[in-house]
């Protein structure tokens, strides 16, 4: 039964940044790469498979050197780590997919200051075995991935009429220009957690009804 | 204190690894990244306008080229090793920051074949409609020589001129400088005159001998042997000189050779064909037959007042703006220039003579 | 000259750092619930940007260029901005403690703020001489404050305003930044004039 409990557990951390606590919609941070990049739906898979090997890359390490890394000096030596996880993830993507990685641009650097990888390194890594540091990483990787993707896919579908470049609308349907521009990045963000409160205070009892509003405004303060 | 230090020590042992770790990485990857960026500009760029491309090869050009092209410029070549055409990057200003179009001319016919448009930042739904075939595809065809100006034979985009008038600028500012650059003759407009080397050779240019067709054109080829083939024939290390072309009277007796060369004038290259008599060891006269030099003042170098001085000038003359040679009056860069190409020229004939004695 | 000025005006309003290249949106979001704590953070900002484009510049073109360690550029440039905010914050709280008092406790903030990394990493993509590094830092800073400036304006006064129960929080923040990146947009094409 040992067995069964040990990936309970990674199952429940995972579920944690997949669902429960997906950035940047149920925590709002990494909202700079989310409006920026997700002109297109295939964007963010790339962003947020970047995001997913650094953030797992920093979060193993760190755990594994938890106990070596003194606590004085700990932020520096962990933005030295991230910062190398990103120029590697940089250096490939520049390598396989230069076309997105363009497109990405200064945003792939940027993931070093990312406050998800510092905040679940500092919050989550420090203190854990690697395994769960692993499981956790995961989590919060492919949440941020899926909701990039979602924006995205709004944005690409809304402003061009494709869907990872495939053809939603037919051909000639005009479409809404505005989505591919910077304000469009804004009003899909807004609409997107506009409509993830409704659906969390419909789900929510009543009694966390209230609570619900003030834990995303106490967020956006991060 | 001891903490400090250990703090440092661990920091430094930190910086140090990740540098290593870094530079180990690049070194494996960087060669990859080129690799696969010259790859993505072959497939995503140049294929849209040479669809039946298998490869293609940087070519080395022999003036500088026009300031918005990109370099190097590439050959394209079928899968039988064939010249499909030519292809490179130009840059244009547009109107949210540069943009950046592949051009593919066919040199022979010195008409452009297509163009893509590579990346820019014009606005969505308006400038970036500059990807679109339907207006993309209104370069193809078009001479080199054509003003390509947005309202008069290149149909601009509705609300966005500024981008539109990027694009046909990187085309129109560039197609016809990259094929002189490549020693490729332009055609000025439909017809060409076509001097006969007797006039060559004992006359002295007239001021609007400015674009006239090259004696390369003339010689048959559009740009003489290919390096290779010479490299063939006498192996490697070995390179093309200037184009040179004996000349004969009606009776078939040798009157010289005629050599175009080229110099750096105020506003670009200058080039002359220089006719030498090597047996009398004279120069036997010049003519300025292209030139970009300002008006009124560096143009007066095509001028017999200017060209005439050359005629009957010894081989072993010093050939040198101010020693023997009186430069047009605030025109010294041109005239430098002209006398620069002379002397090169008259250094050939020489090379060339004296190997044979 | 002219252009330098062009680059100003196109680095504060025609890509402005938060409402075209959504750089530190962050702190646009956090710190604008009043006036006074988002002037403080663009003036921090202000301050933070410019040191850095004197750093960086020099770093890059006589350190990093001619070893060919470009690809330490993300290493270097975040331990350098990390140090220099580090010092400035112990060099502000010590001349003056007025200043400190103003927007020394936003400095700390900055480190993550990825519009600082972004600028170091545009002035040196964008291959600027160090005067036209030193204008965009300005100009970008200008934007920056007054796009955080408006927001504070804004928000303020929605206080009062009866906003739909979705909307409360983040999202209606989002919208006005939207409807602020919409009006920015029309300064588009300034940098051709």
């Amino acid at each position: 039964m040992a067995q069964y409990s040990f990936w309970r557990e990674k199952w429940r951390l995972i579920s944690e940044g997949l669902f429960r606590d997906t950035p940047p919609f149920f925590l709002v941070i990494g909202l700079c790469p989310a409006l920026a990049v997700t002109t297109a739906a295939i964007n963010g898979v790339i962003m947020g498979i970047a995001v997913t090997f650094v953030l797992m890359g920093a979060e193993v390490i760190i755990s594994l050197l938890r106990k070596w890394i003194p606590r004085t000096i700990r932020i520096p030596v962990y933005v030295i780590i991230i910062a190398v996880l990103v120029t590697v993830i940089d250096l490939v993507l520049a390598g396989t997919v230069p076309a997105i990685h363009r497109v990405l641009g200064i945003f792939v650097p940027l993931i070093v200051v990312n406050c998800i990888i510092l905040g679940r390194v500092e919050a989550f890594a420090a203190h854990n075995t690697p395994a769960n540091a692993a499981a956790d990483a995961l989590g919060y990787g492919l949440g941020y991935m899926w909701a990039l993707v979602a924006i995205g896919s709004i944005r690409e579908i809304l402003g061009n009429g494709t869907w990872f470049g495939l053809q939603i609308f037919p051909e000639g349907l005009p479409t809404v220009d505005l989505f591919k521009l910077a304000p469009g990045a804004f009003v899909t963000m807004a609409a997107v957690l506009a409509a993830l409160n409704v659906i969390r205070r419909r789900r929510a009892p009543t009694s966390e009804k209230n609570a619900a509003i003030p834990v995303v405004s106490r967020n956006a303060a991060a | 204190m001891r903490n400090a230090w250990r703090m440092i020590l661990v920091l430094g042992l930190v910086s140090v690894a990740s540098g290593m770790i870094l530079a180990g990485f690049y070194g494996w990857m960087g060669p990859r990244i080129e690799a696969q960026q010259l790859r993505e500009q072959f497939e995503v760029g140049f294929k849209q306008i040479f669809p039946e491309a298998a490869d293609f090869k940087a070519v080395t050009p022999v003036e500088p080229l026009p300031e918005r092209v990109e370099e190097p410029v590439y050959q394209a070549l079928d899968s039988s090793g064939n010249v499909l055409g030519l292809v490179y990057n130009a840059i244009g200003d547009g109107y949210g920051g540069p943009v950046k179009v592949a051009v593919g001319v066919d040199p022979d016919q010195g008409q452009i074949v297509g163009l893509a448009v590579l990346s820019h930042t014009e606005t969505a739904g308006l400038g970036s409609r500059i990807e679109e075939p339907s207006f993309r595809d209104q370069f193809a065809g078009k001479p080199v020589t054509d003003p390509f100006e947005v309202g008069r034979d290149v149909d601009g985009i509705t609300a966005a001129t500024v981008s539109s008038q990027a694009v046909s600028r990187a085309v129109g500012e560039t197609a016809r400088g990259v094929l002189e650059a490549l020693g490729y003759s332009v055609p000025d407009g439909a017809t060409h005159a076509t001097p006969d080397a007797e006039t060559h050779a004992t006359t002295s240019a007239t001021p609007d001998a400015t674009s006239h067709a090259t004696p390369a054109e003339k010689a048959g080829g559009a740009a003489g042997p290919s390096v290779e083939a010479v490299q063939a024939l006498f192996g490697a290390g070995v390179d093309l000189g200037l184009p040179l072309w004996p000349v004969w009277d009606e009776a078939g007796a040798f009157q010289g050779v005629v050599v175009e060369s080229s110099a750096d004038g105020f506003k670009g290259p200058i080039r002359v064909l220089v006719a030498i008599d090597p047996v009398a060891g004279r120069v036997q006269g010049i003519q300025v037959v292209e030139q970009n030099e300002t008006k009124g003042l560096g143009d007066k170098v095509t001028l017999p007042e200017f060209t005439d001085q050359f005629v009957g000038m010894p081989l072993d003359a010093a050939f040198q703006v101010g020693v023997d040679v009186d430069a047009v009056t605030r025109a010294t860069v041109s005239s430098k220039a002209v006398t620069e190409a002379v002397a090169q020229a008259v250094e050939h004939v020489k090379a060339i003579v004296g190997q044979g004695r | 000259m002219g252009e330098l000025i062009m680059l100003f005006v196109g680095a504060a309003l025609v890509n402005n750092f938060l409402l075209s290249r959504f750089l530190g949106i962050c702190p646009f979001l956090g710190v604008t619930r009043e006036l006074k704590s988002a002037l403080s953070m663009g003036g921090a900002v202000t301050f933070v940007m410019l040191v850095t484009g004197l750093v960086v510049w020099p770093l890059q073109h006589y350190v990093l260029d001619p070893l060919g360690l470009g690809f330490l550029q993300t290493v270097a440039f975040i331990l350098i901005i990390a140090v220099l905010v580090q010092l400035l914050e112990m060099f502000i709280r010590k001349m003056s403690p007025a200043l400190y008092e103003a927007f020394g406790i936003y400095l700390p903030l900055i480190t993550t703020n990825c519009a600082i990394l972004g600028l170091a990493l545009l002035v040196v993509g964008e291959g600027f001489t160090l005067a036209q590094t030193l204008i965009f830092a300005l100009g970008s800073a200008a934007g920056y404050t007054l796009a955080m400036l408006m927001m504070a304006g804004i928000r303020q006064e929605m206080e009062f305003a009866d906003v739909p129960q979705a909307f409360q929080g983040t999202a209606i923040s989002l919208l006005i930044a939207g409807l602020m990146a919409l009006a920015f947009l029309g300064f588009g094409g300034l940098n051709v004039a």
